[in-house]
């Protein structure tokens, strides 16, 4: 079945996006969702492609020994940090209330 | 409990066999974070150590440090590891707010070291499966009012983490492994794994089983911070779950979950049952470039690791009679053995040695004459000019009875301050003892005007009386005096009355 | 000090170095006239989301006085350039045309960017893009859409949209833009400019807003071969702040003659992208002046081309699904979680609030092709295709010295000619993903104009080069700008304007 109209895919999607915290449901999550399993039909070519002898590419070029040397340098002011961020108490970054584990 | 016969039901009788594996994670002693250069410091004021790559700001990319590269191969040396010649981090990915990019670097396919492990006292081996590097995320703090607050200062420290085989068989035997570990890693002076500091935690995976059958369902107990509470987190596992197995409630079976341990309820919890696990999407970190561990820079770090301490130690007690207690002290960190075996080969003996270097030298080297920690003696002995052969010099004059120890005390406090010439320093100081009899008597008969009272017990035969006196004579006596030679003295003058 | 007789926004940013630098025309005024130019246009072309008018007028003012008290002059004296809206310059709001990031001004600069103002460039501002380089038209802006320079009712491609046309209506005459999919070689096509894209690598990519890591590069704009070859010369090196950047020392430039001795490579499949009309006869036109004028034309291959644009899309929405994590409400840009109770809620509120459509569509398709269970499937696939993809450069290169073709299936799409059809708009990328997938360096030059409905527009020509072959390319550029386009193209919207 063509990604587009599979029920698993769709479902995987919904579950994608709340994975990365996009779930607020309503139409639009659905029609977002949609929209994606039609790409992804477009996409389905991709798996006939022979990719044996291929290993999956991380990056083009792999510079090595990049690493750095030398010690510590100044942090930055924590006033210009906090100002940055749309809630702080001055010392800290402020968030709603994180219950347990992972958000 | 002996883990070989198992874990005897209370219940039942039955003998059960437990299969407990650790992931540890220990913070490295390195200058910098990871990935950019802040410089962590424990109780800092927060969000005073971040910069604009560990607070995620777009745009700001990882470098990793050339410092906690070093230190994790060392780990993975002092723990006989196979080092990898090409490593590589990889993305981690959860959303919390401790978090900042919505990942963690750490490593997946390609840690920089596998296989390793190391013995317990029982000759049994515990084996490693793979130490790999990341970085610490920072603190949430949720007992402040309404809102959770984040500071970042600890974001980005390094760690590494030290997965085992399920290879350990009880509470004990994790403890014991623990504490080696930890031994190894602060010997190595790759962590000092202070855990009032955080430095060092562990989570523990546990299952059971009876004799012959397939191991049970796995439980993993997260965020250990004690070994006291990996010991009883482990210990109440064991129960809670033969209980569950043997009960045979299916509302309280045993489930593939993570579980917290609660110190005040003396119990675990769940945290996060299997179906809502995480889905972690290891992505090979395409900011950073894979990196080569080239074999000369391995060797050279396997050339300039010690002797694992263990053996040290007991080379200590068994070839210097140096006492247990003061050999596990003098093996807490690599520069402290060094430097204790450094006085030896100058010519101290071990015991008095071991003793005289834990005792005194902190005292000597604390500047404001209070008495210094023995965690932070071997830096401090690093950047003194006090070294290995004057200690061993002014053993060898207290052991001849030359100098007093209130004499050698002076002595190793001008030493500690500017170096320079014992001997020179022992007359300089006048504290070279003196023999002279005469002189002895002359002090002694001045203490004991008006202790009519000790010269009395000691005639009646109570001869400790005479122990009091000893201070004041020495007192008399400016360092210059031998105690023994003191004590003897003010006996014969007693008893020649 | 006399200016001379022609206006500044008709030289190149080499010659307006060299005039600003002999004191023969005065930066202040440059300066001023250049923000005029960009206050006068700005409303019909929607080119600039941000300007730092003192900050620039500043910087004038500085290098005037340095340079009177003998400082030497920089190789970009005075010369005002614009920035990509996802590269990081101190004091200026760098929101990647995103409700995400509005308002937020980095505390920092990037690499590329300090490099350009060490050698005396004046940042005057930040350029429109397609939110968080996201989109090949321009129109995916939650800032409005950028119009093309040539002709309004046009989109001038994307992803860097605000500098290819801030260029093409010289407003500057050198601007940074960023090439992940072909954002700055297709643009640059469309609004009838150059532009290159380096090799991965090449440029630090430190204040680069990551996209898609492993394809990102922060890639120059501007009128002719010439400016991109002195840009990155300038941004090109080892960076200490970015460890995938190349360490080894940078070529120097490369001066061709002509194209006598040089193999091009013709992609066939690249070639058979363009439809029957006349941008298919501009370019078969086009290849036979460089064969006139001493290349020797090679047929090559490159099967997986019709692959690309499914493996690019994979890859680079995996890697933007994890870039775009930390985008969360709590340090810096937006927040709107209104009502929310949780951490979890309001995460999800502000990203559903702050992201706009297409970016949502890429992080769901990213997020779920490296799932656990799809992963295997479709993001190792794509992984896999893409070292078949740079395969099969490297074994055209066996036969070649560099690939050319066009750089886009068509000139300049009306606006909204795609909208509510992604991957319809996907497909304008076809032949700069194969290039991006292999990290290959690129430049892409005007190639004359063609009539379509009605407008007269610019179309575009690609050469590639092996990798790290940047100054090849740049050299064999320079030769093939004189030949498919002798006279440079002026947009018309520019005389409108000024
Ligand atoms: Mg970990
Ligand atoms: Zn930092």
């Amino acid at each position: 079945m063509s990604p587009a109209h599979d029920p698993a895919t769709l479902q995987a999607l919904r579950d994608a996006a709340a994975l990365a915290r996009l779930d607020l449901g309503g139409d639009e999550a659905e029609r977002l969702c949609a929209d994606v399993a039609r790409i992804l039909a477009e996409f389905e070519l991709l798996q006939q492609v022979d990719t044996s002898g291929c290993e999956p590419m991380v990056a083009p070029l792999e510079a090595r020994g990049t690493l750095r040397e030398g010690g510590p340098e100044d942090s930055l002011p924590r006033d210009e940090l906090l100002a940055l961020a749309p809630r702080s108490d001055g010392e800290h970054y402020v968030v709603k209330k994180a219950i347990g584990g992972e958000a | 409990m002996s883990a070989a016969q198992g874990w005897i039901s209370p219940a039942t009788g039955t003998a059960w066999f437990v299969v407990v594996g650790l992931e540890v994670h220990c913070q490295l002693a390195a200058p910098t974070k990871l990935f950019c250069a802040c410089r962590p410091q424990f109780g800092a004021e927060p969000n005073t150590r971040v910069c604009a790559v560990c607070s995620a700001q777009p745009g700001a990319l990882p470098v990793a440090s050339m410092e906690a590269l070093r230190l994790a191969v060392r780990a993975g040396l002092a723990l006989s590891c196979d080092i990898a010649p090409r490593t590589r981090f990889a993305r981690k990915h959860y959303f919390y707010c401790d978090l900042p990019k919505g990942y963690q670097i750490s490593q997946d396919e390609a840690p920089f070291c596998r296989g390793g492990g190391l013995l317990l006292a029982s000759g049994k081996r515990v084996r490693l499966q793979r130490i790999h590097l990341e970085e610490d995320a920072g603190k949430a703090i949720h007992d402040r009012g309404e809102d959770t607050l984040v500071d970042l200062n600890r974001a980005g420290i390094p760690l590494i983490e030290s997965v085992t085989e399920a290879d350990i068989s009880s509470a004990d035997e994790a403890v014991e492994f623990l504490e080696a570990l930890k031994e190894i890693l602060q010997h190595a002076g790759v962590s000092n794994c202070d855990m009032e500091k955080g430095e060092l935690r562990c989570d523990v995976n546990i299952s059971v089983h009876r004799a012959g059958e397939p191991w049970g369902v796995k439980v993993e107990v997260k965020n250990l911070n004690s070994f006291r509470f990996v010991h009883a987190a482990i210990e109440h596992e064991i129960a809670r779950q033969v209980a569950a197995i043997e009960g045979g409630d299916p509302a309280r079976r045993v489930v593939q979950e993570t579980r917290l341990w609660d110190p005040d309820k003396h119990a675990t919890r769940t945290m996060r049952r299997k179906e809502g696990a995480a889905d972690y999407r290891y992505l090979p970190e395409p900011d950073l470039p894979e990196v080569e561990l080239d074999a000369a820079f391995v060797a050279g770090e396997r050339a300039r690791l010690a002797p694992p301490p263990a053996e040290r130690r007991a080379r200590w007690m068994h070839e210097w009679r140096v006492a247990a207690k003061d050999a596990a002290a003098l093996a807490a960190t690599r520069r402290l053995a060094d430097w204790f075996e450094a006085v030896v080969r100058a010519g101290a003996p071990g015991k008095e040695a071991a003793a005289f270097v834990l005792n005194e030298l902190p005292k000597a080297l604390a500047e404001d004459g209070g008495r210094g920690a023995v965690e932070d003696l071997g830096l401090a002995l690093e950047s003194s000019p006090l070294l290995p052969r004057h200690v061993a010099e002014l053993l060898r004059l207290a052991v001849a009875g030359e100098v007093s120890n209130a004499g050698a005390r002076l002595v190793l406090r001008e030493l500690a301050r500017a170096g320079g010439d014992v001997d020179a320093l022992v007359d300089a100081l006048g504290v070279r003892v003196v023999r002279d009899t005469a002189q002895v008597e002359g002090w002694c008969r001045e203490a004991l005007v008006g202790r009519e009272k000790i010269v009395a017990d000691v005639r009646s035969g109570k001869e400790a009386a005479v122990n009091a006196l000893l201070g004041p004579v020495l007192k008399l006596a400016g360092g210059k005096a031998d105690a023994a030679f003191v004590r003897e003295t003010l006996l014969r003058l007693i008893r020649e009355g | 000090m006399s200016p001379t007789a022609r206006a500044w926004h008709d030289l190149d940013a080499a010659q307006l170095a060299l005039e600003h630098a002999r004191g023969a025309r005065s930066v202040v005024a440059t300066i001023d006239d250049c923000l005029a130019r960009i206050a006068a246009s700005n409303a019909g072309l929607n080119a600039f989301l941000a300007l730092d008018a003192e900050r620039a007028r500043e910087r004038a003012r500085l290098l005037e006085s340095t340079a009177r008290a003998g400082a030497a002059p920089g190789r970009l004296h005075g010369v005002p350039i614009a920035i990509k809206a996802n590269q990081a310059c101190r004091g200026l709001e760098t929101n990647c045309a995103s409700r995400m990031l509005a308002g937020w001004r980095a505390p920092y600069t990037a690499t590329a960017v300090e490099r350009l103002e060490a050698e005396g460039a004046i940042v005057v501002g930040a350029t429109n893009m397609d939110e968080f380089a996201m989109g090949s038209t321009g129109e995916h802006s939650a800032f409005g859409p950028t119009r093309n320079p040539w002709s309004v009712a046009h989109a001038p491609g994307g992803s860097s949209s605000g500098s290819a046309a801030a260029v093409a209506a010289r407003l500057v005459p050198l601007a940074l833009g960023s090439d992940t999919g072909g954002s700055v070689r297709q643009p640059a096509a469309w609004c009838g400019i150059a532009g290159l894209k380096p090799t991965w690598g090449r440029v630090s990519r430190h204040g680069l807003v990551a996209f898609a890591s492993s394809l990102d590069c922060i890639a120059p704009l501007a009128r002719g071969v010439g400016d991109l070859e002195l840009a990155l010369s300038i941004m090109a090196g080892a960076d200490a702040r970015d460890a995938s950047c190349l360490p080894t020392p940078f070529a120097a430039p490369i001066a061709l003659d002509g194209l006598a001795g040089l193999r091009l490579g013709v992609v066939a499949e690249w070639r058979a992208a363009l439809a029957q009309g006349p941008a298919r006869d501009l370019h078969e036109a086009n290849l036979s002046a460089l064969r006139a004028a001493g290349a020797e034309l090679v047929e090559v291959s490159l099967a997986t081309t019709r692959h690309a644009i499914a493996c690019y899309y994979i890859v680079a929405a995996v890697e933007a699904a994890s870039n775009l994590s930390r985008y969360d409400g709590a340090r810096y840009g937006l927040r709107a979680d209104e009502g929310a109770r949780t951490l979890l809620a309001s995460m999800s509120a502000t990203r559903r609030a702050g992201f706009g459509a297409e970016v949502q569509r890429r992080i769901v398709l990213g997020t779920w092709a490296h799932s656990a269970g799809w992963s295997a499937r479709w993001h190792q696939q794509a992984a896999r295709v893409r070292t078949k993809v740079a395969r099969e450069f490297a074994a055209a290169f066996e036969r070649c010295d560099l690939l050319v073709g066009p750089t886009a299936p068509t000139p300049a799409l009306r606006l909204g000619a795609h909208a509510g059809d992604p991957a319809a708009m996907y497909a304008c990328d076809a032949l700069t993903t194969p290039v991006s997938l292999a990290g290959l360096p690129a430049a892409s030059i005007p190639a004359g104009l063609v009539e379509v409905d009605g407008a007269r527009l610019p179309f575009g020509l690609q050469l590639v080069g092996p990798l790290e072959a940047d100054m090849l390319v740049l050299a064999a550029a320079r030769v093939a700008e004189r030949v498919v386009c002798p006279e440079p193209l002026r947009a018309p919207v520019e005389e409108a304007s000024s």
